[in-house]
């Protein structure tokens, strides 16, 4: 459940003598010296981002588009992210990093939605270029973390609420989440895009037999001996399996239940309904 | 040296209240899906098996057998706080009830003329403690988003006022066995 970017930042190139022979090819190809350069700050950010999540550091094994990392550049200076924590729920992570000059203000329908060009186009004056140099950062991020984006262009992705500095975005069939952080004139977004195992995850179906069949292999009850008439008081033994059964469930269907909620459940019929209305709260909500 | 009753009995009970939160912090590691916090949990779950290791090695180096107790510090607490209902209720009643075992622990270092063997079991655990604390401090914060701040902090509130009172009734039931540890610090109730 719990998920996290781990970014990693460097202005100096990597040493030509550190690295590893599958580096050293791939520098290989590349022949303009800031080129090359360029390739060897980015290495060095990426190598410290993997070592800090305790993934192997040859960086050789890493080619872009990837799925749990990503690269971006502005000037001479290089920043990796790498994904950390439940790597099965995202689909891809973005980084963007821009310092310096501010977006020329007429591209901006060229990648803002029409709620992100109203909104920009109400923000204070003093704002606009910094607000416009964020959503472009965002706009980038949300692209590279998206493994699906080919054909796409950046005005494809819409954000929720583009005033904030984290939140949710979409795309038509892929979601996405996104923070951003403001440097001295410049701006830094991560984005993830969420696996669609993830998203159905949100929405499964709650019916009573998946339910039952959940909570017989935590019981160690036959799932033919749990009826929807069944109490739990009978079939659950203490309070530790209580907590066990109903945070398995939780996590299981991607639903809340609270305090209360146990208090008013008394048979497994119950607990079915009470999966179900809170599931459908938080769709609604 | 030579273990009074007491000593024995509190000892062993620290024993037992390790070995309840190995088997509660295992239930909860089976129910989490991959991630962070599954990785951590399944840390604590072993922390906590490892902590009744040390005390059942220190009893037996001071030449004792640890005292078969079903009892625990946690039996009284489900009963007081309530049985938590989702992952972020696991998380706070971990959090208060990880500083509660920081502050007997650090209670008992205070105690006058402390063996050294139970002086360096309290501490080597107290490193995990410490760790256990700050990795669910994040694991709440992080939760915020999914739960609301408010209702976190009402959550760790509601347990925190259960906490205290398990621990009054858990020192008036065990008044006497508990009574060096009340000498050691006056501000006990």
């Amino acid at each position: 459940m719990t998920r996290g970017v781990l970014l990693a930042v460097s202005d100096t190139p990597l040493a030509v003598r550190d690295l590893t022979a599958g580096e050293a090819a791939r520098l290989a190809e590349r022949r303009s010296p800031r080129g090359r350069r360029l390739w060897l700050t980015a290495r060095h950010a990426l190598r410290r981002a993997l070592l800090a999540t305790g993934r192997p550091a040859d960086t050789a094994a890493y080619r872009f588009p990837n799925r749990i990392a990503s690269l971006s550049y502005a000037g001479d200076l290089a920043v990796a992210a790498v994904l950390t924590g439940d790597v099965g729920a995202v689909a891809g992570v973005g980084v963007d990093v821009e310092v310096g000059r501010y977006p020329e203000p007429r591209t901006a329908p060229l990648f803002l939605t029409g709620p992100e060009l109203s909104w920009w186009d109400g923000a204070p004056a003093a704002r606009r270029g910094a607000e416009l140099l964020r959503l472009w950062t965002v706009k980038e991020a949300l692209f590279k973390a998206d493994p699906g984006n080919a054909g796409r262009t950046l005005r494809h992705y819409a954000t929720d609420r583009p005033a904030a500095r984290r939140g949710r975005a979409t795309r038509p069939g892929a979601e996405f989440r996104y923070a951003s952080l403001a440097l001295p004139r410049g701006a830094l977004t991560v984005a993830l895009g969420l696996s669609p195992s993830h998203e159905g995850n949100a929405m499964r179906e709650i019916d009573f037999d998946s339910v039952a069949k959940h909570v017989s292999s935590l019981i160690s009850v036959p799932v033919e001996r749990l009826g929807p008439d069944v109490t739990i008081a009978e079939v659950v033994p203490d309070s530790f399996t209580l907590v066990e059964v109903s945070v398995d469930l939780q996590e299981e269907f991607d639903v809340v239940l609270r305090q209360q909620d146990l208090r008013e459940m008394h048979t497994l019929g119950d607990l079915v309904s009470l999966l179900r209305t809170r599931q459908a709260e938080q769709v609604a909500s | 040296m030579s273990l009074s009753e007491n000593d024995l009995w509190l000892l062993s009970y620290y024993r037992s209240s390790e070995i309840n939160g190995a088997l509660f912090f295992g239930r909860v590691a089976r129910t989490l899906r991959g991630g962070q916090l599954q990785a951590e949990v399944t840390h604590h779950f072993a922390d906590e098996a490892q902590h009744a290791r040390y005390w059942t090695d220190c009893i037996s180096d001071l030449g004792y057998d640890a005292e078969k107790l079903r009892g625990a510090y946690q039996d009284q607490y489900l009963e007081a706080a309530g049985v938590p209902a989702n992952l972020m209720e696991v998380m706070a009643i971990t959090q208060v009830f990880e500083k509660r075992v920081i502050g007997q622990y650090r209670q008992h270092l205070r105690v006058p003329n402390l063996h050294p063997r139970i002086r360096q079991t309290i501490e080597q655990i107290m490193v995990d403690e410490r760790w256990h604390v700050q990795y669910v401090r994040e694991a709440l914060a992080e939760m915020e988003g999914r739960y609301g701040a408010e209702h976190v902090a009402e959550t760790l509130d509601r347990f925190t006022r259960a906490d205290q009172e398990v621990y009054a009734k858990t020192l008036a039931e065990y008044g006497e066995r508990v009574d060096f540890l009340r000498r050691a610090d006056p501000e006990l109730p």
